[in-house]
């Protein structure tokens, strides 16, 4: 990353500190982490690995083998669209296209105002009601591009 | 394993196996000789489980199994030479060849790859794909002595659990998923005090090391068993030799000395054999300089001079200084000299340095223990610190010196002060040092990979070491040197070879004596513990 | 270290190889030919039959194996990469590398490369072993040297630009089943 981003380490703490006593506590640290702050700050890492008494190395090793761990903050709205086999075969990557005009945002990006993240996931296990997207934690079937639009004014947030 | 006598059988392609309960059956397969292709699993590390390639049949289990995970059970069939297992070997291994560079003819692993050796065995020979190879960092430099080729990587994570394992350092790892994972290091170089173990463990050309990188093919390579010189831990090592020098130094197998590893130090300290300054040939004063001479003229000059000397002082005024650095059939031959000329002190000086708690001893030198334990030296600091007041006194005014540790273990200043007091010095070395310049005569010394013999190393345990170079002709060994001055002194006329001394040291009945040359093994045998300890 | 044979499957033999008295007729007819040409110019009224060496010579055909020689590139570096399988595949030991590193892309180089051609055989089998196409057998067989010495080859002697070795690396992309 080229900037660094600020990241709050209190609450990273309070985190590891809370969890470091389960057993495999990586992963459900890296998960809460992932859902408190939204992303998992790389400079927690090395906070991560001593609590643990893993090596740095080691916990990047599974931050990175997740594509689902952020490596950067998200914006305010995360739009999530799968783009594995069955969805693509429903018309998932015209469903990118127009999200993307839509929103003003490239796939894998943030908007430039921070009000919007697009990702792409492989397979939400929606397969039957494919294309399937996830709007900030909802998920919706058989998503065109009409009823994107129709979606996004219902779960948009924008504090 | 629960019950430590229990011994299971196994059917592996129509052959009864017996091995412990709880054995793993790969290791099992192994050692019954089965030729069976892996790369993830190390006798000496964790089980990963993630290189696919042991996979057998078993009667009862719906697929394939990895043996390296797979325990034996009594009664279980095992199928090796079946079309099934052989056809997943080669999907494996087409599998890890998809994006390997096929570099093989500048990559040092060539010779003594287990992805050349396993391709052509099993493999289909030829690859499908048409589809470029996936470009990633090569000759990557992870560390002082280490370096990365993610390309050639498999990634069976042999290094990674050394890491962890082993060094404890975990330095390395594997970054993302799939076929988009690498390995690497993360912000901490690989740096650790066995870092180039990982290279040894490396089954392809992925990590190699520095020292190595582009010195020699390893198929001219003659691999020699030897006990790594370069401390009392008496790790066991190969030299490994070609065109008259030695080109690394690699772990050998001992489980109850080193398992599998060495440090970087000792497996770097090889260069000294083939020193520019080594002594060629004996020195000895010619009107006044030291001037280079053959030996016997050597040995017959130090015969004489110290025969001279004891006329004059008395042999109460001669002392000598025991190398830790040679066998234990040569101190145990200087010893007899030493008694024939009846010196006055002997003493042993070794050179330390830092420590660990796994191989690394601090004692720098292989026979220390030994030297102890013929019974040369005595005291906590093995008679130094006496020899050296009673030449400071004026009580030992000749000196033998085996060695250079003692430039280490003694002060510069009090060292220069004792050598200016001495009346005779000889230097039995492999360099001329400065500080000895007031010798009357140099020897050169033998270097531990050009003669056989045995050292003991911290534990107890005497080790056998092997030559992997031959001298030049005439050039004579320490024990032959050694020797040569017996005959002269003692009017004697023996020779030096290993069965000869180790019936002497069976006659002398010394702690080395419970032991007899034959039964010292590939991985040496232990002295028993002395009475009282 | 112990030394592995791997065995490698040949191709499959063809009539001819098979049958070695088909092997001497051919032979014999090619000495047969040879005598029926020369005694046709000699019946048209030809006198001489030598080739005057060295005003005349030979066009050598691609088969032959004269002195083997380094591929040098049209940059003026060896295709070289001291794998060291020429000098393992030497019957006669007369090959003599010492690898170093390059900051190049392929990072490896002969810093030494020497060939004795007083103990060359001539066999190439260093050709064939080569995986790089970099060690040919050229038409040069004018090697003789009025030292010792002079018939230690080193590298910068060797080496001979790629083009004019095309005659030979084409028969041997044709010839070695590469």
């Amino acid at each position: 990353m080229a900037i660094e981003q600020t990241w709050d380490e209190r609450a990273v703490r309070a985190i590891v500190d809370g969890l470091k006593d389960e057993p495999g506590a990586l992963m459900p640290i890296l998960r809460r982490i992932q859902d408190d702050l939204g992303w998992v700050p790389p400079a927690s890492v090395a906070l991560i690995a001593k609590a643990l008494n893993l090596s740095r190395a080691e916990v990047h090793g599974v931050v990175s083998f997740y594509h689902d761990f952020r490596h950067a903050p998200p914006g305010r709205n995360v739009v999530r669209v799968c783009r594995a086999e069955s969805c693509q075969a429903m018309g998932a990557n015209a469903l990118v296209d127009h999200i993307s005009k839509h929103l003003r945002v490239e796939l894998g990006a943030t908007s430039a105002d921070g009000a919007v993240t697009l990702e792409a996931v492989y397979c939400l296990g929606n397969c039957a009601r494919s294309p399937a997207i996830v709007i900030n934690g909802r998920i919706l079937g058989c998503v065109t591009p009409a009823r994107f639009d129709e979606a996004v004014t219902e779960c948009w947030v924008d504090r | 394993m629960s019950s430590p006598a229990k011994t299971v059988r196994v059917t592996v392609d129509n052959r009864v196996i017996e091995a412990p309960e709880g054995a793993t059956l790969l290791q099992v397969m192994l050692d019954a000789g089965l030729d069976i292709p892996h790369y993830c699993y190390h006798p000496k590390l964790s089980i990963d489980g993630s290189c696919r390639l042991c996979q057998v049949k078993i009667d009862g289990m719906p697929k394939l199994q990895i043996s390296c995970n797979t325990q034996v059970r009594d009664g279980m069939v095992v199928h090796v030479a079946d079309p099934e297992v052989e056809s997943t070997r080669r999907g494996v291994l087409e599998m890890l060849l998809l994006n390997h560079p096929l570099d093989c003819p500048i990559c040092d692993k060539a010779g003594e790859c287990w992805l050349q050796n396993f391709a052509m065995r099993f493999g289909r020979g030829t690859a499908r794909t048409i589809e470029p190879r996936r470009k990633q960092g090569k000759r990557m430099d992870i560390g002082e002595r280490i370096l990365l080729d993610q390309e050639r990587c498999i990634l069976c994570r042999r290094c990674v659990r050394f890491c962890r394992e082993i060094s404890k350092t975990g330095e390395l790892a594997v970054f993302n998923i799939g076929d988009h994972s690498q390995l690497d290091i993360y912000d901490r170089r690989l740096d650790n005090d066995y870092s180039m173990c990982v290279a040894d463990v490396c089954p392809v050309g992925a990590l190699e090391t520095k020292d190595f990188h582009h010195q020699i093919r390893v198929w001219f390579l003659e691999e020699t068993a030897s006990v790594c010189p370069s401390c009392s831990n008496g790790c066991n090592i190969m030299v490994s030799a070609a065109r008259d020098r030695v080109w690394r130094l690699v772990p050998r197998r001992n489980d109850e000395v080193n398992d599998t590893w060495m440090c970087d130090a000792g497996r770097l300290n090889y260069r000294f054999i083939a020193d520019p300054d080594r002594l060629r040939a004996p020195l000895v004063v010619r009107d006044g300089a030291l001037a280079a001479t053959d030996w016997p003229d050597a040995l017959g000059a130090a015969a004489t001079a110290i025969a001279e000397f004891v006329k004059r002082n008395g042999a109460k005024a001669l002392g000598a200084i025991v190398s830790p650095h040679l066998t234990n059939e040569e101190n145990f031959r200087f010893g007899e000299l030493l008694r024939t000329l009846g010196a006055g002190r002997v003493a042993m000086a070794v050179r330390r340095g830092a420590h660990d708690d796994f191989l690394i001893k601090a004692e720098k030198a292989a026979n220390a223990r030994g030297v102890r334990e013929l019974g040369l030296v005595a005291g906590p600091d093995d008679g130094l610190e006496e020899l050296l007041r009673a030449c400071e006194a004026g009580e030992i005014k000749a000196l033998y010196l085996c060695g250079d540790d003692l430039i280490d273990a003694v002060a510069p200043e009090r060292l220069a002060a004792i050598v200016c007091r001495l009346e005779l010095l000889i230097v039995q070395d492999l360099r001329m040092r400065p500080e000895f310049a007031r010798a009357a005569i140099v020897i050169p010394t033998t270097t531990f990979a050009e003669k056989e013999g045995t050292f003991t190393n911290h534990a107890g345990r005497v080790q056998r070491i092997t030559p992997a170079l031959a001298t030049p002709p005439g050039w004579m060994s320490d024990g032959e040197v050694f020797t040569a001055l017996l005959n002269l002194v003692g009017a004697r006329n023996d020779r030096f070879d290993l069965a000869g001394v180790w019936a002497a040291i069976a006659r002398d009945g010394g702690r080395l004596a419970t032991l007899r040359l034959a039964d010292i093994g590939p991985h040496g045998a232990v002295l028993e513990p002395a009475p009282g300890a | 270290m112990a030394v592995q044979v791997v065995k490698v499957r040949r191709p499959a033999q063809s009539f001819s190889s098979a049958n070695p008295w088909l092997a001497i007729l051919s032979g014999l007819w090619v000495s047969t030919r040879h005598f029926l040409h020369n005694l046709g110019l000699f019946m048209r009224g030809r006198q001489d039959f030598a080739i005057h060496f060295p005003e005349q010579r030979l066009v050598q055909p691609p088969a032959l194996r004269g002195m083997p020689v380094l591929v040098q590139m049209e940059d003026g570096k060896e295709r070289c990469v001291a794998c060291g399988l020429c000098e393992w595949a030497c019957p006669t030991t007369c090959i003599t590398i010492y690898p170093a590193e390059t900051t190049d892309e392929v990072e490896r180089y002969p810093k030494i490369f020497d060939i004795d051609m007083a103990r060359c055989m001539f066999c190439g089998l260093c050709e064939e072993a080569c995986p790089e196409e970099a060690i040919v057998m050229s038409r040069q067989i004018e090697i003789a040297s009025y030292s010792r010495a002079g018939s230690l080859w080193h590298k910068q002697d060797l080496l001979v630009p790629v083009a004019q070795l095309k005659t030979r690396t084409d028969y041997l992309r044709r010839n070695y089943d590469r």
